[in-house]
């Protein structure tokens, strides 16, 4: 009797390690479409715009020189800074009518002037907007902005100089904003060789090549060697055992649907039925009034809190405990209902530390960051920022 | 160093008196679930084997048990996972047939992963050792069965902070 108890007992054990060995893994299949993957070593120039060392350097001096704003105490940087992942750190950025920088920016009167309507999106890497989950981009037609209002980086970058809250304020109207700025630049030595250099004629400064050398040097903004870049290209030690678990959650939960390709974006926009920012007096409706916005990228997310289009969510934490509630029913927008919500919305995860680990993969902090000492307005660098 | 000699002796002492308690037997079978949140889980169910030696401590209420097993998890999307515990630990018995342990030890984690990018195919393997606790209720069905509920906490020192993995396992056992 024994002798069958004890041979019963290690049949068995047999059978149970011969069940559990078959139970082989096959892995978690990325659809084509949905796939994540590294950033391309190089930026594609549009035809029309190839990069010369010149036009870099006169874009970086336009960017940081608060000679395009009405008032001339806004740039480009004012509210996209180096040192706050070149984002500006507030849930809506101040432009005119501010002073500071970073939390510290507040109105010199408040009321005066409205905040501008949507989170300040990071630069780093704009010089990919566009690209697909094969890492396919053209940058003549890459997506702006949160509701895709405009294409290419030459386009996008003359909009905010005619923006009232932006940068134009009440010294020029919006017809005439550019033209205004351009006569100003016209009036200065140093722009009128310098565009006379790069893109010859004596008549150079004008509101395309405006756009041509801001763009340019905006496509010298790029942070493409991340853990997760580095992962990607094969070093298996780039990331670690966190992130790396993070990453299969990130995809196993759907997150990589909109958050697809190398920049983390579809470049899609989505009704998610984020709350609205009361700092705002208004509820932002977004693309064609649809309360859509554009997916934007994860690419650098440590250093551009806070997140969403209007800035509600103070961290990542926030962010994940925020799909959860929509995920949960809850109606978070009084304008948006849940049946109005985007079907691909289904994230499953809960708070998950391993997940805000693998979205700290996704930041490469050695992007450029130097400001020039002098603009060639002799304006204070970056604006109104002390 | 009068101290210590007393302390010798006590040890030496129950010693003796542990050594003269015969040792038990026991093999447990186990259904493991991984009793994190689903939402953010990388594992669903396991299965293991444990080998148990137990003694009782002077009365046959308490008992001193330790146990080496092996445990796997099934896959769930990318992941799977060979699991090897080694637990110690103290049953005290309440009444007849309802038990109650507390249990120290360490599981030694071999993860798989792989993720099938259309690509790329990322195959990799973590090792670690993990310590564990455990507490544990069981039921005794007449004299040899048993049906344990056993909580397992692990945890994993990373990157400055503490992660809990955290099991549940349900087992059957027999004494031998």
């Amino acid at each position: 009797m024994t002798t069958l108890k004890t041979f019963s007992l290690f049949a068995s054990i047999l059978v149970f390690g011969t069940t559990v060995y078959s139970c082989q893994s096959n892995g978690l299949e990325v659809n084509p479409d949905e796939s994540i993957g590294a950033l391309p070593q190089a930026v594609i120039d549009p035809a029309d715009n190839p990069r010369t060392p010149e036009k870099v350097a006169l874009g970086k001096a336009l960017f940081y020189d608060p000679i395009l704003s009405g008032d001339k105490d806004v740039s480009c940087a004012t509210c996209h800074h180096p040192d706050f992942g070149y984002g500006d750190g507030l849930d809506l950025p101040i432009g005119v009518g501010g002073e500071g920088l970073g939390k510290s920016r507040r109105f010199r009167s408040p009321g005066a002037v409205p905040f501008t309507k949507r989170n300040t999106p990071t630069l780093l890497n704009v010089a990919f907007n566009g690209m697909n989950a094969h890492g396919q981009y053209n940058p003549a037609t890459a997506p702006m902005f949160y509701d895709l209002r405009t294409q290419s980086l030459e386009a996008q970058s003359l909009l905010p100089i005619a923006a009232f809250e932006e940068m134009r304020g009440h010294v020029f109207t919006e017809a005439n904003a550019i033209d205004s700025v351009l006569a100003r630049l016209r009036a200065i030595a140093t722009y009128r060789e310098s565009f006379r250099t790069v893109f010859g004629g004596n008549n150079a400064i004008t509101a395309q090549n405006l756009g041509k050398a801001i763009a340019a040097f905006e496509r010298t903004l790029v942070a493409n060697n991340a853990p997760f870049d580095r992962y990607r290209r094969g070093d298996a030690s780039a990331m670690t055992e966190a992130q790396k678990r993070g990453m299969v959650l990130f995809i196993q939960n759907g997150c990589n649907t909109c958050h697809s390709g190398p920049m983390f974006s579809d470049y899609k926009a989505h009704v998610l039925g984020v709350a609205d920012n009361e700092k705002l007096g208004f509820s932002d409706k977004g693309k064609d009034n649809t309360y859509a916005f554009r997916t934007p990228t994860l690419r650098n997310i440590a250093l551009t809190a806070p997140y969403m289009h209007n800035g509600k969510q103070q961290s990542l934490a926030d962010v994940l405990t925020f799909y959860d509630r929509v995920r949960d029913g809850e109606q978070l927008n009084a304008n948006v209902s849940v049946s109005q919500l985007d079907s691909l919305l289904r994230p499953r995860v809960t708070l998950s530390n391993d997940l805000i680990e693998f979205m700290h993969a996704l930041t490469d902090n050695s992007f450029d960051k130097s400001i020039p000492g002098q603009v060639p307005s002799g304006l204070p660098v970056g604006g109104r920022v002390q | 160093m009068k101290k210590h000699v007393f302390i010798c002796l006590l040890v030496v002492a129950s010693q003796s008196a542990l050594a003269q308690q015969p040792l038990r037997y026991t093999i447990w079978a186990d259904g493991v679930l991984n009793a994190q949140l689903p939402k953010s889980n990388l594992y669903g169910l396991g299965a293991g084997l444990r080998a148990e030696v137990s003694m009782s401590l002077r009365s046959t209420k308490n008992a001193f048990f330790t146990q080496v097993g092996y445990t796997r998890f099934f896959e769930k999307e990318a992941f799977t996972a060979n699991i090897g515990l080694l637990n110690v630990g103290y049953r005290y018995q309440v009444g007849r047939a309802f038990s109650a342990s507390l249990g120290v030890g360490a599981q030694y984690w071999r993860e798989r992963m792989r993720v099938r990018f259309p690509d790329y195919v990322i195959d990799e393997t973590f090792t670690n050792i993990l310590p564990s606790a455990t507490v544990g209720l069981g039921w005794r069905i007449k004299t040899r069965y048993h049906i344990g509920l056993e909580n397992r906490v692990l945890f994993k020192p990373e990157n400055g902070r503490l992660s809990i993995r955290d099991n549940v396992a349900l087992s059957l056992g027999y004494t031998l």
